[in-house]
């Protein structure tokens, strides 16, 4: 019988660790294609989550993150979706999330936007905040680059400005007309949902606009 | 027992004495004069100083204001005739202000503990003799301030014109309360500041450097360096609180089974209220002016490569090489960093990782071809 060379074992060796580290790395992804995380049917019930049936993204949402400060965010975004500091539910609104992390660290809020680029216009997004539940349908898309701020300091500055209508107005909160599901629908505003694009990187940010209903 | 007593106390205050540093500006004098030909003379000094601040500041506060007025509980039951009842006039007003809350100021004067006056001197040496002054100073100065305020602010009004009862009445019956104005502010203002007025690491960093009087094809060098760190670092946290409770209403105003006029007339409720959060958790960090080197002291050689008096051809160089410089590093925790990009969501290393593990794939696929192995036939 003919002794194999050591190269044949190396060989070998090299395309199983090959294998591992890509199943190291893709096991999260691969997760949430093929058993993707059941969504809640109590949603209205929870102090502060976003559900996007679509893509199966349930996670809660954390407020008040500074967006330029990456130690803050990068803690928080271990723990879910970070809001904006200067925007807010009801009103005008930046969330972002990570679609990808250091190989390491991949976990699965560290990759709940991974499938946000599938989002299309008039797909649903739900908000749930203190048993009230906000709607959201898509309405556009767009990948930026990352110094194109303004998006962000659009939405902070939309709510300064309407804090600042509010307070020179009545102490009566803001209520708009009903909704078709018949819901009193609070203070109108914009919903944009943040991410890294192309997947893997973080080259760009793809962005994704929402409107209540 | 008293010698042991004694002995150890002596021991005690000796090392105490050796032991307790105390920060002073430093005077540097340094001086090669008059050594002779063909001597080699050197002389160093190495200057370190650091000055360190730390301020802290924690604050807790709870207001508690609550208010209440009614205009009594005015009942008439089972009256036949014209009853009146007229109430009003509730007012109630509060204030709470928290102001200048939790201030650091960090103001060393100038950095008392690191200004250095250094003067170096190569004079009056003889001929072929080397000369060199290497003369080092660093001074860090490290200001660290930190404020924590919680602050609860609980303010409950309650308001009402009567609690106004008529009953089973027959007849005009008038009641007319109204009139309750409500006025009540919170107001924080200058909640956890740090103010580093900065000029705390500019001492008086004086150098005079003189070279002059040396023989003929003496070498002479000064080698000066002045290094001065600052670093600042300014944490707030604020808790703020505020909780405001209103109940006001124009009385209760029941008038039930009357047959006959009933007119109640109530309203006027005027409620004010203002909540204001100002300069909550600010830093004011002015980084230190840097030290301008001088060169200088001597009347005639000064400038490098100028030949010295006592040289009559010229030939003997007096070389001063002196280098002065200062960093000034901060760092203050300000909300919203200067860098103004899109918080990163993704990561490249998960491309590079994929990449790294695709290349070691073919190359471990590379190295069982060549191994010359070909799979097992299966026939």
């Amino acid at each position: 019988m003919r002794k194999k060379p050591l190269m044949h074992y190396v060989g070998n060796a090299l395309m199983a660790f090959s294998f591992f580290i890509l199943l190291f790395i893709y096991y999260p992804i691969i997760v949430i294609y093929l058993f993707p995380p059941r969504l809640p049917s109590n949603i209205h019930e929870l102090s502060f989550a976003i559900e996007i049936p679509k893509i199966h993204v349930y996670a809660p949402i954390i407020p008040n993150v500074d967006p330029f400060n990456e130690n803050q965010y990068r803690d928080v975004l271990h723990h879910g979706i970070a809001l904006t500091k200067g925007t807010s539910i009801p009103g005008d609104s930046y969330l972002f999330a990570h679609s990808s992390d250091y190989p390491w660290d991949i976990t699965r809020y560290n990759t709940i936007f991974f499938r946000l680029s599938e989002l299309n216009n008039g797909d649903e997004i739900l908000i749930a905040k203190a048993k009230e539940v906000f709607r959201y349908k898509v309405f556009d898309k767009k990948v930026i680059w990352p110094n194109d701020t303004h998006y962000l300091t659009n939405s902070i500055n939309n709510n300064i400005d309407s804090s600042n209508l509010k307070n020179n107005k009545s102490n009566s909160p803001q209520v708009l007309p009903s909704s078709n599901e018949g819901e009193p629908r609070h203070n109108r505003g914009e919903l944009i949902l943040q991410t890294c694009w192309p997947l893997g990187t973080s080259l760009q940010r793809l962005l994704i606009f929402a409107r209540v209903v | 027992m008293f010698k042991k007593t004694f002995y150890s106390t002596c021991l005690t205050l000796f090392l105490l004495l050796f032991t307790t540093t105390v920060a002073r500006a430093e005077d540097v004098v340094l001086s090669v004069t008059g050594n002779g030909s063909d001597s080699q003379n050197q002389a160093s000094s190495t200057t370190d100083s650091t000055t360190t601040v730390t301020q802290s500041n924690n604050a807790q506060i709870n207001n508690n204001v609550s208010n209440s007025s009614d205009t009594g509980s005015n009942n008439t039951s089972g009256n036949t005739g014209s009853t009146s009842v007229a109430t009003g006039d509730a007012s109630n007003s509060t204030s709470i202000q928290n102001q200048n809350l939790n201030t650091n100021v960090a103001n060393e004067g100038n950095c008392p503990s690191c200004a250095t006056i250094s003067e170096t001197d190569i004079q009056n040496n003889g001929t072929l003799s080397t000369n060199t002054i290497n003369n080092s100073t660093q001074n860090n100065t490290v200001v660290s301030q930190s404020n924590n305020a919680i602050i609860n602010n609980n303010d409950t009004q309650n308001a009402n014109t009567g609690n106004n009862s008529a009953s089973s009445n027959n007849g005009s019956i008038n009641m007319q309360t109204g009139s309750i104005t409500s006025s009540d502010k919170i107001v924080n203002n200058n909640i956890n500041q740090n103010i580093d007025p900065g000029n705390n690491n500019s001492g008086n960093n004086s150098v005079a450097i003189a070279i002059s009087g040396n023989g003929e094809n003496s070498v002479n060098t000064v080698n000066f360096s002045s290094v001065n760190n600052f670093m600042s670092t300014g944490v707030n946290n604020a808790c703020i609180f505020n909780a405001k409770n209103e109940s006001l209403n124009t009385g209760n105003n029941t008038a039930s089974s009357n047959v006959g006029n009933v007119s109640i007339v109530s309203g006027n409720i005027i409620a004010e209220s203002v909540i204001e959060n100002n300069n909550i958790n600010s830093s004011f960090l002015n980084t230190p002016s840097l030290p301008a080197p001088q060169k200088g002291g001597g009347t005639e050689n000064n400038n490098p490569g100028a030949p010295g008096p006592a040289s009559s051809s010229g030939s003997s160089g007096s070389s001063a090489s002196s280098s002065s410089g200062g960093g000034g590093s901060s760092s203050g925790s300000t909300l919203g960093a200067s860098t103004q990009i899109l918080p990163a969501t993704g990561s490249i290393l998960t491309l590079l990782a994929t990449i790294a593990a695709l290349v070691i794939f073919f190359a471990g696929f590379l190295l069982r071809l060549r191994s010359g192995m070909s799979p097992p036939s299966v026939a």
